[in-house]
């Protein structure tokens, strides 16, 4: 049994601006070495909780504890296991990719002239920058900006990462060098909490997911928990026979969960409430029949589907 | 790199050593790259070679010795260097941070295990370091000015060193500004324009008895230094007109003007630091908190009696036996009781601003007073801690009403009870008279602004501050015989009481066309309805209060804290 504390603890997070809530009663645990993904439509309240996450604001209450650390109580030590990279990630235009980087190894203590170099090079070959050291950092893309910053989130090895929205603006390519990333320093031990609105860009790079619309929890936990909590195990199924698709569509209209049955030639088309499990027994019912099947498809809306649904179910709310 | 060396083991900044300092070094490499310095040094010295030159071969073309001809350079240069400091470094010091949060980087800093001190360090001597290097490449002609002129170290040691510590001063307070203000153009018109009217519009308020500001300047300094750096035939006229010059005086002390001044800066500077430390130290902190403001409110308090009160009986405190040096005044001068009025007025108002200005600083709105609950609820506190942010500051600032008023008496007597006025004499009622004014301005705009927030207290401010003052001014300049209701609507400015009671209450009230009897009447019934007001206003901004504990702490276990 791991007794160990989580690595991000989140108790009735509250945010608010005025009279607006932000955030509203937002409880989270993630187990260290997880790479952790928060979803939202926009203005779901994931920058407002990842910039009290990096002790950047103080929450209207609830509480936050990062590796253990209560940051209401001790933000000093908070604020040294935390590395952030901000949405639209900034750099300063005045300073080339090098010096901005060994500016903030400097900033965090890291060794000598010669350390901070070598753990600089270290954190631009991880981002794969190498080439770009001596690079204005106004001139950069906005995806070698992307992943500048996150060099330089990385340079003092913190142990939890927060990450909002870093994927924007980058490449396939680059994508995927950033989900291998993000594994590699998990797999090192370190929790990254990741933010995107795009559900399909953080269920490939995440352990775990959670899903936040106007400030509220909707559901957390793996893509297929995701999609379970959030009501939808609906899918399309099609049926296609050899002959006879009219006993078979009979057949299947009389079956719990089975609903908008359409027949056309021998394909039967029709929506099934039900799990994995279920589908199955309703296949082997099927053969069981006697019915000659040739082939079933399965078709399931897609998370991103199913998040803009919900989101748009929760604004008419 | 493995789980259990994540979490790099940081060495920890050391404050004052200013060249380890990663800010500073920061800014050193962006604001010293030969691109952008070259040109800038190249122009600065430029003007400073011209300076220089010209205004020696004028000498020299003028007959004058070459120690004179040496001489005349260096105060050209002196105001150029401080042109350099002041207002150049000044703008980078406030525009610098308005940059770094406008390109958002400012959360990065944030982040970064260094103190507060250090990042305030880092920023202070970082922002304008290009103007540091600037100043530097002028001081060659400085130095040969000063050698080959025979000027005294005693003449220009106190001089630089007041230059230093003024532009400390001015850089702290474009840190501040560039901290506090979220639009760049008017952090940038606010520091710059301080910087202006420190020069310009302050050193009129030392005319009216409040001769402290002067040493927020070089000024002081300056002039005292002046006979020392002007070609002899110049200094020996100037050290005989300087002589008309008031020289500093602490109550019964006696300061050098480099001394006094670097002590009334390096008090302003603590408090700058100290605001900025706490900005790094928590983004939503106040600037100051309860007891820092009350320090620094009567630290000020301290400084303008101990200022004024030794320049009333050489008559120097007042405005025109100021002019007197310019104009030459009747033998037989002596004040005319408006002016002491109006200092009196001036002594009020200014106090009374200071504790609007702190009040402002240390209250606390709805939702951080709420947070102070909950907090206090967490660590199963009853109340919360009375210095803390989100603690109600009404007692604080009916504390420094409190010294406020005993400030103001104190002026008065010395002022009213002084050679200048025989027979004139200050009751100890003045004291509570002046008491209630400072309560029922200062605790009703701080009690306001805790329970109705800043929009609320910004129209009273308005309409009731505001507006009265300016429809009674409009009506007494129509008509004489509009002078009694003017007085009446005047009045009603709680903003006007300051004025009004010297004006009504004391016994050198003698200015013809004042109708007495309307402003003190006025000034009674106001008084006495805006401390009702205030006393109002403190028991709703208390009940507030006490109804948000009482709903924090009713919320069941389970509710979130």
């Amino acid at each position: 049994m791991n007794s160990a504390p989580p690595a991000i603890d989140i108790r009735s997070l509250r945010v608010d601006y005025g009279d607006f809530v932000a955030v509203n009663d937002l409880s989270l645990s993630v187990p260290a070495g997880e790479v952790f993904g928060l979803v939202g439509p926009n203005g779901a309240g994931k920058t407002s909780t990842f910039r009290v996450l990096a002790t950047l604001m103080e929450p209207t209450y609830g509480e936050v504890l990062l590796d253990g650390i209560d940051i209401a109580d001790d933000i000093e030590s908070a604020r040294r296991v935390v590395g952030y990279m901000p949405d639209l990630a900034p750099v300063p235009s005045d300073l080339k990719v090098w010096e901005f980087l060994d500016f903030h190894a400097a900033a965090y203590g890291i060794g000598n002239r010669a350390k901070r170099r070598d753990r600089v090079a270290e954190c631009l070959e991880e981002v794969a920058l190498e080439g770009q050291r001596n690079q204005w950092c106004g001139e950069l893309s906005r995806g070698q900006t992307q992943r500048v910053v996150l060099a330089k989130t990385m340079l003092h090895r913190p142990r939890v990462l927060i990450l909002d929205e870093p994927a924007s603006g980058l490449d396939p390519l680059a994508r995927r060098d950033l989900r291998m990333a993000l594994r590699k320093i998990a797999d090192h031990g370190a929790t990254v909490i990741v933010s995107s609105h795009i559900l399909g860009e953080l269920a490939e790079m995440c352990s775990s997911l959670c899903v936040m619309n106007r400030g509220q929890l909707l559901a957390s936990g793996s893509v297929d928990e995701l999609r379970h909590q959030l009501g939808n195990t609906n899918r399309m199924l099609t049926a296609h026979c050899v002959d006879d698709p009219q006993s078979a569509a009979a057949w299947l209209s009389l079956q719990s969960g089975v609903r908008d049955l359409r027949v056309d030639a021998n394909k039967i088309g029709f929506h099934f409430d039900g799990d994995d499990h279920a589908q199955a027994s309703l296949v082997a019912g099927l053969v069981a029949q006697g019915l000659r099947i040739k082939s079933f498809e399965e078709k399931r809306s897609s998370l991103e589907d199913l998040l803009v649904e919900v989101a748009e179910i929760n604004r008419q709310s | 790199m493995n789980a259990t060396n994540h979490t790099a083991e940081f060495t920890r900044h050391v404050s004052w050593r200013i060249w380890e300092n990663p800010i500073f070094l920061r800014y050193c490499r962006s604001r010293l790259r030969l691109r952008g310095l070259g040109i800038a040094l190249l122009i600065t010295l430029l003007i400073a070679a011209f300076i220089s030159g010209l205004v020696q071969s004028i000498g020299l073309r003028s007959n004058a010795d070459p120690i004179s001809a040496a001489r005349s350079a260096i105060i050209p240069l002196f105001v150029f260097q401080a042109l350099i400091l002041f207002v150049l470094g000044t703008a980078q010091a406030s525009g610098g941070m308005i940059t770094e949060r406008d390109e958002g980087v400012i959360d990065y800093q944030r982040l970064i295990p260094m103190t507060p001190l250090s990042k305030v360090l880092g920023y202070l001597f970082g922002l304008p370091v290009r103007e540091y290097a600037m100043f530097l490449c002028t001081l060659p002609f400085t130095a040969w000015a000063i050698w080959s002129g025979g000027i005294e170290c005693r003449v220009w040691l106190p001089l630089y060193l007041i230059l230093f510590t003024t532009t400390l001063t001015y850089h702290f307070t474009g840190l501040v500004t560039g901290t506090v203000v979220r639009n760049r153009r008017w952090a940038f018109l606010i520091s710059i324009g301080l910087v202006f009217s420190l020069y310009t519009i302050v050193p009129q308020m030392a005319k009216f008895g409040l001769v402290f500001f002067k040493y927020l300047t070089i000024t002081p300094v300056f002039q005292e230094s002046l006979p020392g750096l002007l070609p002899k035939d110049a200094a020996a006229a100037l050290k005989a007109g300087q002589q008309l010059f008031p020289t500093v005086k602490f109550f019964d002390l006696d300061f050098p003007e480099a001394v006094f001044t670097a002590f009334s800066q390096g008090g302003l500077i603590l408090v700058f630091a100290t605001m900025l430390c706490r900005k790094w130290q928590r983004h939503e902190a106040h600037l100051l908190n309860k007891a820092w403001a009350l320090g620094f409110f009567a630290w000020v308090q301290v400084l303008l009696l101990g200022n004024a009160l030794p320049l009333i009986e050489t008559g120097e405190l007042f405005p025109s036996r100021g002019f007197e040096r310019f104009i030459p005044l009747k033998a037989d001068w002596v004040p005319t009781h408006g002016e002491a009025l109006a200092m009196i007025a001036v002594y009020g108002i200014f106090s009374l601003s200071l504790i609007f200005i702190l009040a402002l600083i240390i209250t606390p709105n709805l939702d951080r007073q709420m947070r102070g609950w909950r907090k206090a609820r967490k660590h199963g506190q009853q109340k919360i801690p009375v210095l803390g942010d989100a603690a109600p500051a009404t007692m604080f600032v009916a504390i420094m009403s409190i010294l406020a008023a005993l400030g103001w008496y104190v002026f008065t007597c010395e002022l009213v009870e002084s050679r200048w006025y025989p027979g004139h004499r200050v009751g100890i009622e003045m004291l509570g008279v002046y008491a209630i004014v400072m309560f029922a301005t200062g605790v009703g705009f701080q009690t306001l602004l805790q329970w109705k927030g800043g929009r609320s207290l910004g129209l009273a401010v308005i309409f009731i501050g505001v507006v009265p003052i300016m429809a009674g001014s409009i009506m007494a300049t129509i008509s004489d015989r509009l002078l009694h209701i003017s007085s009446w609507i005047t009045s009603m400015s709680p903003l006007s009481l300051p004025l009004a009671a010297p004006v009504s209450r004391l016994s050198i009230n003698d200015v013809e066309k004042l109708p007495l009897q309307a402003i003190s009447g006025a000034f009674q019934f106001w008084l006495l309805v805006w401390s009702i007001a205030a006393i109002w206003l403190t028991l709703k901004a208390r009940n507030a209060n006490h109804e948000l504990r009482t709903r924090v702490f009713a919320e069941g276990d389970d509710e979130p804290l």
